[in-house]
């Protein structure tokens, strides 16, 4: 179970290893001038991952999305999806932790546009904002937030309006 | 230019800890000790990209990025990186050193945005676990309305920039 919980999330690393080795045999020298370049690229932003891995530590100790989600249930309307989009802003798990949370969100009360408005918000990783400004450049970095925050209320209603529009004529 | 910026994120990185040892010793040890942990996690996939990237760099010809993605493509490109970046999908801090890879090859930057973006939020992967919890209807009509957002923001952010 905790091992296919593992590829789940890592099964590209299980084709790299095969396609690597796979390499090696084909043409050896090629594999190693790949590992040197990947090696390289690494070693470039090794400052950075470290400072982005204890900025994502001191995120989850400090940052507690409960206190927000406290809200959602008496919120609805606009006020709702701006509490959704802060929680998915400020919520920092891996990608598949965010259903089981998404699951008690709903089963406490929150409607579906809300939900997507925190998975769509959830693109939003304020600790690797360092890592996105060093690659990226700040423009793109401040652009690309700034949209993913301001796209999460507008697919939630998308969202809302899908799923009832078919929702009405099975429930008749 | 890197180094300075090193630098300040290093500093950035004490003052953070700084104040955090100074609010609560043990919450701060509690950070340290996550962060680590979500390191490790992260690390096999890390690594797999990195490998992928000097891969790609030696055998594949510099041609085939720009073809695929270049920016000539118009909207293919974003298509065709909203497809990859949601089948790949990982932890985000492994999606920006493959996304500057695809620039350094000459992908269109609308492209690459759709490529970060289909990266985290798509979850093709974690489909089968999102319809367990929350039911098909939802997951299918979720994931279909990102990937078209995706390839939306992309072509947007590639047309502002």
């Amino acid at each position: 179970m905790k091992m296919r919980q593992w590829l789940t999330g890592n099964w590209l690393v299980v084709v790299i290893a095969a396609l690597f080795i796979g390499l090696v045999a084909y043409n050896a020298a090629g594999a190693g001038r790949a590992l040197v370049i990947g090696g390289q690229t690494m070693a470039g932003i090794a400052v950075i991952l470290l400072t982005v891995f204890i900025f994502m530590g001191l995120f989850t100790v400090w940052v507690k999305e409960e206190s927000i989600a406290r809200h959602l249930g008496e919120e609805s309307g606009i006020k709702g999806l701006l509490y959704g989009t802060l929680i998915g802003t400020i919520f920092h798990g891996p990608q598949v932790s965010i259903f089981p949370f998404l699951r008690s969100m709903r089963d406490k009360g929150a409607r579906r546009g809300v939900l997507v408005a925190i998975v769509s918000a959830f693109s939003i990783k304020i600790p690797m904002i360092p890592l996105e400004l060093a690659l990226m450049g700040a423009k793109f970095t401040v652009v690309h937030n700034v949209l993913l925050f301001l796209t999460a209320p507008i697919l939630a209603v998308i969202m809302d309006a899908l799923l009832r529009e078919r929702h009405v004529p099975s429930s008749n | 230019m890197t180094a300075t910026y090193n630098l300040i994120l290093l500093i950035v990185c004490a003052l953070g800890l700084g104040w955090s040892a100074a609010k609560s010793p043990a919450k701060t040890r509690q950070a340290l000790r996550v962060g680590g942990r979500q390191f490790l996690n992260v690390l096999p996939f890390l690594v797999a990209v990195f490998v992928l990237i000097g891969v790609l760099e030696v055998f594949v010809p510099q041609r085939i990025v720009s073809l695929l993605m270049g920016s000539a493509r118009g909207v293919l490109a974003p298509l065709f990186a909203s497809i990859i970046g949601g089948v790949m999908s990982g932890p985000p801090a492994a999606s920006y050193p493959m996304a500057q890879f695809l620039l350094r090859q000459h992908a269109g930057l609308g492209a690459v945005a759709t490529f970060l973006i289909a990266w985290v939020a798509v979850g093709t992967i974690s489909l089968p676990v999102e319809i367990k919890l929350l039911g098909a209807r939802f997951a299918w009509t979720r994931w279909g309305l990102t990937l078209i957002f995706s390839i939306i923001c992309g072509v947007f952010i590639g047309w502002l920039l």
